[in-house]
């Protein structure tokens, strides 16, 4: 059985299609008044994708307007339910209709002649970076497939941040079996600063990272580069993360079919209006001229009066999506470092997502790693908050709609969990927890639909209503407690 | 490319009209939830059983009434804090009764029909006032199931207001189309009180003219007439502009036919406003009986019977047989039946022993009086009544015997000792007309025979006195009624010691025409 992709096994290539079973390419829908001429033209094929979307969207689209023509009787709880379904509905729409991939076929939508982006050579040359400490396990199975990548002109760098375990003897044969470059550091320093080290020796055009963890698809990284080669104004490119780990258990495989649908229909909405807020780790593709100059203000990121440890991936991504805004600035203030030596100038960059280019993470398998990586990323989120929601409001209705609306439903978790988990059950209004969980498990399942029409057979879907129910009912809580740890951190990457 | 331009355009309106179509749906239909509102089902089986029914009130017999009993009530409802609202499931178990004891339910084409000299044999006319919403949620179900009809009389200017309090004009269409429902006139905006004189006493703004605060006067007489007739057009207007037919009956706001405080005139006004708008005006309180019969429909008022919250069935079927016109024929011996005689004077109560020499008596002097069955004699034109009296006493004490009691027209006979003194009741007082000298006995026999144009007197067989009615048709009639006299302290009160009421020798059993 297909599901359009397997387990990869370190070293061999996986079968090479990487389009997702489910909504067929543009150019093979045939439109509903020519049934037997393939359309050419991408825009009515659009069209039709449009429509076949807002079909498949129509009855969430029924709940949500019953409920609104009655709005002026509602009550707030009930409001914001709507403005969740009517949130909902709008990503779907986004992501289903408006999304192209960049890897893919010819853009539909470029941006306007008034903005100028140089391009990219046709095959540029790549350093593919990775910082690891203690990953003696998964280390082998991660440079490998870095490796195994068809991408014509890779360099791979791997930073030892001073391991312990035996991670750096088995750096040292595969340096000597796969030609890749190894830098030893003397002292922990953490990921960021490794990564940065590493980024001094890369001199191409295109930079891109990993994590320690990861095992990518062979094309994967030729994907990310061809979209950044076709699309000159992608500044940066993610690619799409699942779960490695499926067979370690309930928590892991309900991780899994989350992360389809964070990458699949949330960071598709942001990547159709160019905006997307995080690139994340497992494949992060970078042009040198949108993100170089800024590496020595993300190493030395400081929050609150103390250096912040974590906010990897979201800040980077912030530094090539505001830099028109705040660039000037942070180049001066480190004018002195070697990256602001060759000054890029200061562009209005969009950030994409290619939705082909697979690579699979291990996901903590345990609830207390879990929470831990959740209190991380709720506190990169809290930081990257004054950051990237200084400026994004600048980017256009779309994008800074999308940002701010995720923003709002973030902070409202903990208060919704709150009134419905705590305040209803004391006021005796256990009607109004259960229309909560109603409403929870409708969003799950919503979800879970589209995964479920993503991939054809795969039951896998089923575990997505669980993910709503984990996130309302135990993650939301830790918005609080990042909010009052938020200086805490320390450098810990594990999946155990 | 400029030519798949069309299909992008069409392909992008048809994605708009898919996105917008279910909101304007979902708009229109709330709309429409909000402007027609959900039925309730009706209550479950009946708990009174067709025996309830039949345990009529004290009569006997079940009456085969030639008319129909108007019932009043308002609205329909539960929980609700007025006295007027009825539940469900005491309308339904009252309607189970009704139809259980065989009475059908009369549309108002059928009632203005019989109040113009049609047929209505053992009806009911439901009627409610206000047009409350409860009519549509819970009334028209329960009168499906009975298969019975009513008439809801609508403050026009009300419909659709304060919902879910009152029913909406879609609501009103359905009820309409269901064929359950004819609706009359309530007025436009006069169903309030309001301030009548500079004091702010108030009255009911239809039958007063108002105090005008802003230029210290009450309200002219034209003033009044025409405020009060543009409120009338203007409410039949509404109900017709709505497809609905033009209303034949009128419902008194607060069944207030008079203002407390107002004189004649403003009556007199009124009632000619809605002589030429309507049949008759529905009201729960008159100054005489008005069942409906003939004397309402000359009088153009009908009086109903008021149903409220706390009417129980038996209550109700004992009124109902109260109300339900009886013919002459059909009570031969109205004294044995004292429950049937309703006193009045100087004390109401006692039954009909001070009338019949029993006893008790008011007092040692002092008056007593009692008509027979007040509500369901008003439309006996011809009948013949006899009386025996006896214990009279020379200047002392008398009887009173009146026929044709609450017409435009009565005729008081009174006896005494020596003297039959017949009295006419003219200008709200009465009036002496004819004397007659008697033999001198302390008893007589009086024989008083009613027709539709004069009443015949014969005393003893002998003294005869004819007079002709001053009034004709339903103006003329009306049953009976008793009364007696003492003056003497130490003396006897006189007695009826028999009476009979027969109908004319050439009809068998009249009916009340």
């Amino acid at each position: 059985m297909n599901t359009g992709h397997t387990y990869p096994v370190p070293g061999r290539p996986v079968g090479g299609e990487g389009v997702c079973a489910g909504l067929p390419a543009p150019d093979a829908v045939p439109g509903p008044r020519t049934p037997a001429r393939r359309v050419t033209d991408p825009a009515l094929a659009h069209g039709v994708r449009r429509l076949l979307v807002l079909l498949c969207l129509m009855p969430l689209l029924v709940v949500l307007a019953h409920h609104t023509a009655r709005l002026p009787r509602l009550s707030l709880p009930v409001c914001y339910g709507l403005v969740v379904l009517a949130g909902t509905i709008a990503m779907l729409y986004i992501a289903y209709s408006r999304y192209e991939d960049p890897a893919e076929g010819e853009p539909r939508v470029r941006p306007g002649p008034e903005e100028s982006f140089p391009p990219l050579p046709g095959n540029p040359a790549v350093t593919f970076m990775l910082a690891v400490k203690d990953e003696v396990d998964g280390i082998e199975a991660c440079v490998r497939s870095m490796a195994a990548s068809d991408c014509p002109g890779v360099r791979i760098i791997v930073v030892d941040d001073h391991s312990q375990d035996g991670t750096g003897d088995v750096l040292r044969r595969l340096e000597d079996e796969l030609g890749i470059t190894v830098v030893r550091l003397d002292a922990n320093v953490g990921k960021k600063h490794a990564l940065v080290r590493a980024c001094e020796l890369a001199g191409t055009e295109i930079i891109a990272f990993t994590d320690s963890d990861c095992v990518l698809a062979p094309d994967a990284l030729r994907r990310c580069v061809r979209a950044l080669v076709t699309h000159p104004e992608l500044g940066a490119v993610s690619g799409h993360c699942r779960a490695l780990n499926t067979d370690a258990g309930f928590l892991a495989r309900v991780q899994d079919v989350w992360y389809e649908g964070q990458f699949r229909v949330a960071k598709a909405a942001e990547a159709s209006f160019g905006s997307v807020s995080c690139v994340s780790g497992p494949l992060a593709v970078f042009r040198r001229d949108a993100v170089y100059n800024y590496l020595p203000a993300w190493a030395d990121d400081r929050f609150m009066g103390a250096p912040f440890r974590f906010a990897t991936d979201r800040q980077l991504t912030g530094y090539v999506l505001g830099q028109v805004w705040r660039g000037a600035a942070l180049k001066r203030r480190y004018a002195g470092s070697p990256f602001v030596e060759e000054d890029f100038a200061e562009r209005r960059w969009h950030v994409g997502y290619v939705r082909s280019a697979k690579v699979w993470t291990d996901v903590p398998a345990r609830l207390g790693p879990l929470l831990r990586q959740q209190v991380r990323w709720k506190k990169s989120f809290i930081r990257n908050l004054f950051f990237t929601g200084s400026f994004m409001w600048r980017r256009g209705a779309g994008s800074a709609v999308l940002y701010y609306g995720h923003v709002l439903w973030v902070l409202a978790a903990p208060v919704t969990a709150f009134l419905h988990l705590v305040w209803a059950p004391a006021q005796g209004a256990l009607l109004l927890t259960l229309l909560y969980f109603c409403g929870v498990l409708l969003k799950g399942c919503v979800w879970g639909l589209a995964y479920r029409i993503d991939h054809p057979g795969d039951t896998r879907w089923r575990y997505r209503p669980f993910m709503s129910l984990f996130s309302s009912v135990l993650l939301a809580w830790l918005l609080p407690y990042s909010l009052l740890t938020v200086r805490r951190g320390v450098w810990s990457r594990g999946a155990v | 490319m400029n030519r798949s331009a069309p299909g992008r355009v069409l392909l992008g309106l048809l994605a708009l009209a898919m996105v917008c179509v279910p909101f304007y749906g979902a708009w229109r239909y709330d709309g429409f939830r909000r402007a027609v509102a959900a039925q309730e089902a009706p209550p479950g089986a009946v708990t009174g059983t067709p025996a309830a029914a039949g345990e009529p009130s004290g009569s006997g017999h079940r009456a085969e009434g030639a008319a129909p009993v108007v019932l009043a009530y308002h609205d329909i409802g539960r929980n609700s804090r007025s006295r007027y609202t009825v539940t469900p499931e005491a309308f339904d178990a009252q309607l189970a009764a009704l139809a259980a004891a065989g009475y059908r339910a009369l549309s108002s084409e059928e009632f203005v029909a019989y109040l113009e000299g049609g047929p209505a044999p053992r009806s009911v006319f439901l009627t409610f006032d206000d047009g409350a919403h409860g009519l549509w949620v819970h009334a028209d179900r329960i009168l499906a199931k009975y298969r019975m009809r009513a008439a809801a009389f609508l403050i026009t200017r009300a419909v659709g207001s304060h919902r879910p309090y009152y029913l909406s004009w879609e609501e009103i269409g359905r009820m309409a189309r269901s064929g359950r429902w004819d609706f009359e006139d309530h007025t436009r905006d006069l169903h309030r009180r309001e301030a009548v004189d500079a004091a702010g006493r108030t009255s009911s703004v239809l039958t007063g003219r108002l105090w005008l605060p802003g230029e210290e006067r009450r309200e002219t007489m034209e003033e009044y007439r025409r405020r009060v007739e543009d409120d009338l057009d203007r409410s039949i207007g509404d109900i017709t502009r709505h497809g609905l037919p033009a209303p034949r009956l009128f419902a008194y706001p607060f069944s207030e036919s008079s203002g407390r405080f107002s004189a004649l005139p403003t009556n007199r006004v009124l009632r000619a406003a809605l002589a030429a708008r309507f049949t008759a005006a529905l009201t729960n309180s008159a100054d005489r009986p008005l069942p409906a019969g003939r004397r309402a429909a000359a009088a153009r008022e009908v009086q109903r019977v008021e149903v409220t919250g706390g009417t129980g069935v038996r209550e109700l079927m004992a009124d109902v047989e109260r109300w339900t016109a009886v013919s002459p024929a059909e009570c031969p011996a109205p004294l044995t039946r004292p429950h049937l005689w309703r006193r009045s004077g100087q004390s109401a109560t006692g039954g009909l022993g001070a009338l019949t020499g029993a006893g008790p008596y008011p007092g040692r002097t002092g008056y007593a009086a009692a008509s027979y069955r007040p509500t369901s004699s008003a439309d006996w034109s011809e009948y013949t009544v006899e009386a025996r009296v006896d214990r009279l006493r020379e200047s002392e004490n008398s009887v009173g015997l009146v026929v044709r009691d609450g017409s435009l027209d009565p005729l008081e006979v009174s006896l005494s000792y020596g003297y039959v003194r017949l009295r006419e009741h003219r200008g709200g007082r009465w009036h002496e007309v004819g004397r007659r000298a008697l033999a001198d006995a302390a008893g007589h026999r009086v024989r008083i025979t009613v027709d539709a144009g004069r009443t015949v007197v014969a005393v003893d067989g002998r003294a005869r006195i004819e007079r002709a009615a001053r009034a004709a048709g339903g103006h003329a009639t009306g049953g009976i009624a008793i009364s007696v006299r003492n003056r003497d302290p130490g003396g006897g009160w006189p007695r009826f010691s028999s009476l009979t009421v027969r109908a004319p020798a050439e009809a068998a059993a009249a009916p009340g025409r």
